[in-house]
């Protein structure tokens, strides 16, 4: 019994031992020697992420001896990194730079950094190649206007990584179906294509219900290319773009009807196209699309550039891919409206990093900046085959086809309205599913957006004022700060900052107060 | 004795330094974390102490201050009386300006929509430049008093603020507003009032005034390169609006850098036929 004690106690001890060794060999590895340390936390455990982000840290490292940047991946995109970085924040203790996550939110203002001045100035690593007088912000596809943060008028985060959409395709399906793998490019041939391919018994496209990606993709991407004229009628305030006050003001106040001309055409277009979905799309889901795709099941399945690894690794065909086809103005039903092409030109990239406010702020901002330098974003993202963020940043052969298209106008008219949103995907699948014709369809949208656009638009307008009042801390402490400026370029540094402040609150305010406006009108009437 | 009575007094003095400075970091401390309530106890618990005019006056704005940002508790009405108490213990100081606006933006900003509310934040902002027109407040309250006339946006609202706007421009033209202003009236004239030539000339002085945000600048030059085209039918005016919307725009990530680049297209081609220099 004794000798057994002993045995378990000599365990117990070199498992104690083994541990205490373990311990301080981990700390050695974080050890910074003195150096200021810079921690990256991020949730992207994809093959290939972590080691392309180290050799860009290692490289940096080499650079700046003086300073120390690691990396540490916290499982879990959702919610368990988000509660560990929080708890971080809260102990006091908040890693540097934080893979951005809406849950963040609430916390930007008071342990954030705020990056619109750095974002606004041209990135210095980027001296000697095209971007060097460009502010670092417009390196970025779409100018980091995903990124914008309007309850704080901020940017509080750096893009890194690009999510298109593209239709991936089974070449050996195109090729025995129409004697070719080119893809089509326009919404004529690939209805053909879609014929052709019916004759083989196969679904020529598989689709997850007229409420998944493609679904409310199309409506986007068909109005993108037939609604930019949407401007004479809807956008009051002539910026380009129908704002959803300006679509509610257009409907309730102005007399435009859901029965437009440009908006049967896309129902039209969407209904001639979903002939070719498969019998029963709207039973299936994202969960069992993909797969079917991959079983050779479908000719063709719209996804997105997150799922080009899968794909690559799991289709055992000829794997394509080509971007929505374009209506064009010879289309027989909807060309008559034809304006210009789709594009991508203000998608925003996202893997967002921000910087915590803390004592080495300076390093991760300067990080930051020297990851998203073309030649550093084109090495991150070749790691783990993703679309680079940085305009002209080298693309991995493997996912080219997803490069954006930096061309064209995107047009949405029912963005924000969210009951509605609910009430337009049933219409659309009921109108799909040939329950509805088109003409009920149209009713069924204008009943239902004069039923919930109002609500819906008072609501966003609430939540859009209620945010706005950070901005009145924000303006509320510049102001102060100019009582006790002492020299010109500190009083004009904030003069500057408090009229940008006033910009940007201005016009956010109009959008509420247009949405109050036209509400009180609707309810005099 | 006299060099030790001095030493005595440097060291209560680099004392009282230390204590002042912490409590100043303390206080701003707390609302920096967007601890509001714990900032509003600590600006009490230091008003029973402190006997300082100086420091009652810090105090009285940072408590003022926590009400007023607490957006969850909703304390703006508490705001309010803090500043009043200011403007009643305080009524020769300039900062009194700085109350009588944050009474404005009190019933303007944080409550809901209410005319009795918004009667109240215009009293407020009238007082703000009307008693204290040097002050660095007078032309914001003036600005928002103007801009509280449109809290329910419509083409009758939109008239009042834009001749109040109008005035302002010119009570207060070194204003560090002149060019948010010149951008508001442009809005105005444009969305509401469909007074289009009064939108261009407000937009081309909102730019001329320099208007900060690069997402703005390019608004006002669509807008200008749009009114020209389809109100004015002054192509040649649309086109150099467009170009310059384009020059501004060198990653072509606007989103209307591809709609001007196409019309500057189309325009151009068409003057060219109507001039007969087509190919030239």
């Amino acid at each position: 019994m004794k000798h057994k004690s002993t045995i378990g106690f000599s365990l117990l001890a070199v498992g104690f031992l083994y541990c205490f060794y373990l311990h301080i060999t981990a700390l050695n590895s974080l050890s910074d020697n003195g150096k200021p340390t810079v921690l990256i936390a991020h949730w992207q455990g994809e093959r290939g992420c972590k080691e392309a982000l180290q050799a860009v840290i290692d490289e940096y490292n080499q650079l700046h001896p003086e300073t120390h940047v690691r990396q540490q991946i916290i499982v879990g995109a959702g919610s368990s990194f988000t509660r560990w970085c929080v708890t971080q924040i809260i102990g006091g203790n908040p890693p540097d730079i934080m893979q951005y996550h809406a849950g963040f939110r609430s916390y930007l203002g008071n342990y954030f950094v705020g990056l619109g001045e750095y974002a606004d100035q041209p990135n210095p690593y980027t001296k000697g190649t095209e971007h060097e007088s460009i502010p670092w912000k417009d390196t970025f596809y779409g100018g980091m206007s995903g990124n914008w943060e309007p309850q704080l008028m901020d940017y509080y985060s750096i893009p890194n990584t690009m999510y298109t959409k593209r239709f991936y395709y089974n070449k050996n399906i195109f090729r025995k179906a129409t004697g070719s793998d080119k893809p089509p490019e326009t919404m004529e041939e690939f209805i053909d294509i879609c014929q052709q391919i019916e004759t083989l018994g196969i679904i020529p496209v598989i689709v997850e219900n007229a409420t998944g990606v493609l679904g409310v993709q199309f409506m986007t991407t068909i109005l993108s290319q037939i609604g930019w004229s949407f401007e004479h009628d809807l956008d009051f305030n002539h910026d380009g773009m129908v704002q959803p006050q300006e679509f509610m003001r257009g409907v309730y106040v102005d007399g435009f009807e859901f029965s437009d001309a440009r908006l049967n055409a896309g129902l039209d277009l969407m209904q001639r196209f979903s002939r070719h979905w498969g019998k029963g799309f709207n039973a299936i889901d994202t969960t069992i699309a993909p797969f079917m795709f991959i079983q050779g099941k479908g000719a063709c399945y719209f996804g997105g550039s997150w799922l080009g690894r899968q794909m690559l690794d799991s289709c055992e065909f000829d794997l394509g891919s080509f971007p929505f086809p374009l209506v064009t103005s010879d289309d027989p039903v909807a060309g008559d409206f034809y304006c210009g092409p789709w594009g991508e030109n203000t998608k925003e990239p996202g893997m967002a990093l921000a910087v915590s406010k803390g004592p080495n702020k300076h390093i991760a901002i300067d990080f930051l900046r020297f990851l998203t330098t073309r030649k550093n974003n084109s090495a991150f993202n070749a790691g783990p085959a993703w679309v680079p963020g940085v305009i002209g940043a080298d693309i991995t052969p493997a996912v080219r086809a997803f490069q954006p298209l930096i061309r064209g106008k995107s047009v949405g008219l029912f963005d924000g309205v969210r009951s509605f949103q609910i009430e337009y995907k049933r219409i659309i699948q009921n109108f799909l599913g040939d329950v509805y014709d088109r003409e009920t369809a149209s009713v069924e949208l204008a009943k239902n957006y004069r039923k919930t656009g109002r609500g819906d638009n008072l609501r966003a307008a609430r939540d859009s004022k209620r945010r706005l009042l950070k901005v009145e801390e924000i303006r509320n402490d510049v102001d102060r700060q100019r009582l006790y400026a002492k020299t010109p370029k500190e009083k004009k540094l904030l003069r500057d900052r408090l009229t940008k402040i006033y910009e940007t609150q201005v016009y956010g305010l109009n959008s509420v107060y247009a949405t109050f406006g036209t509400a009180a009108e609707v309810e005099g009437r | 004795m006299t060099c030790l009575r001095y030493s005595i007094f440097s060291f209560l003095f680099f004392v009282e330094a230390l204590l002042s400075a912490e409590a100043d970091t303390r206080l701003n401390c707390h609302r920096s974390k967007g601890l509001y309530k714990q900032g509003a106890r600590h600006c009490l618990t230091l008003l029973e102490h402190t006997t300082s005019k100086d420091d009652r006056m810090k105090l009285l704005m940072e408590l003022a201050a926590c009400y007023q940002f607490d957006t969850r508790a909703h304390t703006y009405e508490q705001a309010v009386q803090v500043y009043e108490q200011f403007i009643q213990n305080f009524p020769d100081n300039p900062l009194c300006a700085k109350a009588y606006f944050n009474i404005g933006r009190c019933y303007d900003a944080f409550t809901l929509e209410r005319e009795k509310d918004i009667q109240k934040a215009r009293t407020a902002y009238r007082a703000c430049y009307e008693s204290y027109p040097d002050s660095q407040w007078a032309d914001q309250a003036y600005f928002w008093h103007a801009n509280s006339y449109i809290y329910k946006l419509t083409p009758r609202t939109a008239e009042t603020a834009a001749k109040m706007l109008e005035t302002f421009l010119q009570n207060y033209p070194r204003s560090l507003l002149t060019a948010v202003a010149h951008s508001q009236l442009s809005e105005l004239y444009c969305a509401w009032l469909n007074d289009h030539r009064a939108s261009i000339r407000h937009s081309e002085a909102a730019l001329d005034h320099g208007i900060r945000d690069t997402n703005i600048r390019r608004l006002h030059l669509y807008r200008l390169g749009y009114l020209y085209q389809f109100k004015m039918n002054d192509a040649a005016n649309a086109i150099r609006w467009y170009k310059k919307l384009m020059d501004e725009s060198p990653m072509q990530s606007d989103p209307n850098y591809f709609a001007a680049k196409k019309r500057v297209e189309e325009l151009t081609a068409s003057e060219n036929s109507r001039t007969g220099t087509a190919g030239l």
